[in-house]
């Protein structure tokens, strides 16, 4: 945890292009990085803050070093649409291509007001442009190695998304794998500062006053930057996506449906802001 | 010596009774063409691994017993792991329960122990993870709950549905505990 976390600061201070890397959202455990500079890496690990218990966020003002140095990639928009780099295994980038015509066969009878603003309709053609104009690339990561599916690294590539094998190799429901992507795709938004997560208040309770915990470490979240303060974030947007899905789309089955309530109740759980939460409660009832 | 020629001549007859209705009718154990062919689209959906396929809305209702008991058999082949293949059993099975070992699966799956980690369920991962895993690994008694829910709400036996959510809540599974709490105001009262 600590050497990746020196990792991830000695890549912040260098800034060094295409070089260091940082997981924006995976797991713990060692990156596919070059072999950093030591004494760099000690120099930075006196700042160095990453969760212990979930995920890897950045801080402010790695988002806002992350801004200056794609301020240009910034400015000047792109075509959309990606490739995949040659290293995608092509078992990987047939799920990816199967889960994406998914989405963009999507249609829907209405959306909520919060979705219109992030998304547009309940539409596979908006998901689509939302997804395309995003991200640029898509290649093979560890990503931190341990279970998780995706990542963006902001520092190498804030347009790319990064797989892992276990994208294919273990069996989550497809809704849920369009989650994350969907959830690492708002990362990619360096104009927005990435939409960095807040850090979870401590102590951290659901609803029934039961500490909220890592499910794979079980340390506590409380004080870990795992969580949201506004709808608009990654975990606000996926779950927006996610409860229109469940209520608006026209042409899923009743299995996708429910999968996809299913995982934004529990994606609700990280969003702590009380005007945040109640917002989206609102859109979501009207 | 008579009535054991007659005692005699009755059992020869049952034998040739029993062994007649035998050569006549298959083994109950033998699945018919019919639940072998909904057996087979079933796999062919989840290899697919397009949980978007209207199939799964259009097929697979008023399932047969025998084809249940396949479903169920499907069911406990698989290996853990594969949540969402077996959660998908458990929706298919939680839209057919007209019987008393339908709610005694879902009891069953709603009660299954955690599974420890993606990879093997046995064994826990200290590894990290995406957020939603807590969901996921516990897929298929969320989907068993959620069936039990609706069907309460659709008006099943409610003796059934709330053994369903019984089981749920006594589950080690903290998403499973979780979302029993949240659902269990609608097994009291039907959906208006």
């Amino acid at each position: 945890m600590v050497r990746a976390a020196l990792l991830l600061s000695f890549g912040l201070l260098l800034a060094a292009p295409s070089r260091a890397a940082a997981p924006f959202d995976g797991g713990a455990g060692a990156l596919d990085v070059p072999k950093p500079d030591l004494s760099a890496m000690q120099e930075a690990a006196a700042d160095a803050r990453r969760s212990r218990a979930d995920l890897y966020a950045f801080t402010k003002e790695e988002a806002a070093a992350a801004y200056k140095k794609f301020a240009f990639g910034v400015r000047a928009p792109r075509a959309p649409g990606f490739t995949f780099d040659k290293d995608v295994p092509a078992d990987i980038q047939k799920q990816m291509l199967a889960d994406l015509a998914f989405i963009k066969g999507l249609a829907g009878e209405k959306a909520t007001a919060l979705h219109r603003k992030i998304f547009g309709a309940v539409s596979g053609a908006d998901y689509a442009k939302f997804f395309e104009t995003r991200v640029s690339a898509i290649g093979m990561n560890s990503c931190g190695g341990g279970n998780a599916v995706a990542c963006v690294i902001p520092f190498r590539d804030p347009s790319k998304m990064w797989l892992t094998q276990n994208f294919i190799r273990f069996s989550h429901p497809q809704v849920s794998r369009m989650m994350v992507v969907y959830h690492e795709a708002r990362h990619t938004e360096t104009k927005n500062w990435n939409w960095g997560h807040a850090t979870c208040p401590t102590p951290f309770r659901d609803e029934n006053g039961k500490d909220m915990k890592s499910i794979w470490t079980g340390a506590s979240l409380a004080g870990e930057p795992a969580c949201d303060e506004t709808p608009l974030g990654s975990y606000g947007s996926s779950t927006i996506m996610l409860k229109n899905i469940s209520k608006y789309c026209a042409n899923c089955t009743d299995k996708v449906k429910m999968d996809a309530g299913l995982y934004a109740d529990d994606q609700m759980g990280r969003i702590i802001d009380a005007d945040a939460k109640k917002e989206m409660q609102d859109d979501f009832s009207r | 010596m008579r009535r054991g020629a007659w005692a005699a001549a009755i059992l020869i007859a049952a034998a040739l009774l029993g062994w007649r209705a035998a050569r006549r009718s298959p083994p109950v154990s033998v699945p018919g063409a019919e639940a072998k062919a909904t057996l087979a689209l079933l796999e062919e959906i989840l290899a697919s691994r397009d949980d978007n396929d209207p199939r799964l809305d259009r097929e697979f209702v008023a399932l047969s017993s025998e084809e249940k008991g396949l479903f169920r058999a499907a069911y406990a082949a698989r290996p853990r792991e594969r949540l969402n293949e077996r959660g998908t059993i458990v929706y298919l099975l939680g839209r057919n329960l007209t019987a008393p070992e339908d709610w005694a699966f879902l009891r069953e799956v709603a009660a299954e122990p955690p599974c420890l980690s993606l990879a093997d369920c046995a064994k826990p991962s200290a590894d990290a993870g995406e957020h939603g895993d807590a969901v996921t690994l516990a897929y298929p008694s969320l989907v068993a709950l959620r069936q039990a829910h609706r069907a309460a709400q659709e008006g099943a036996p409610a003796d059934e549905a709330r053994s369903v959510l019984e089981a749920a809540r006594a589950s080690k599974a903290p998403a499973v505990t979780r979302l029993a709490r949240a659902l269990a105001p609608g097994f009291d009262k039907k959906a208006p």
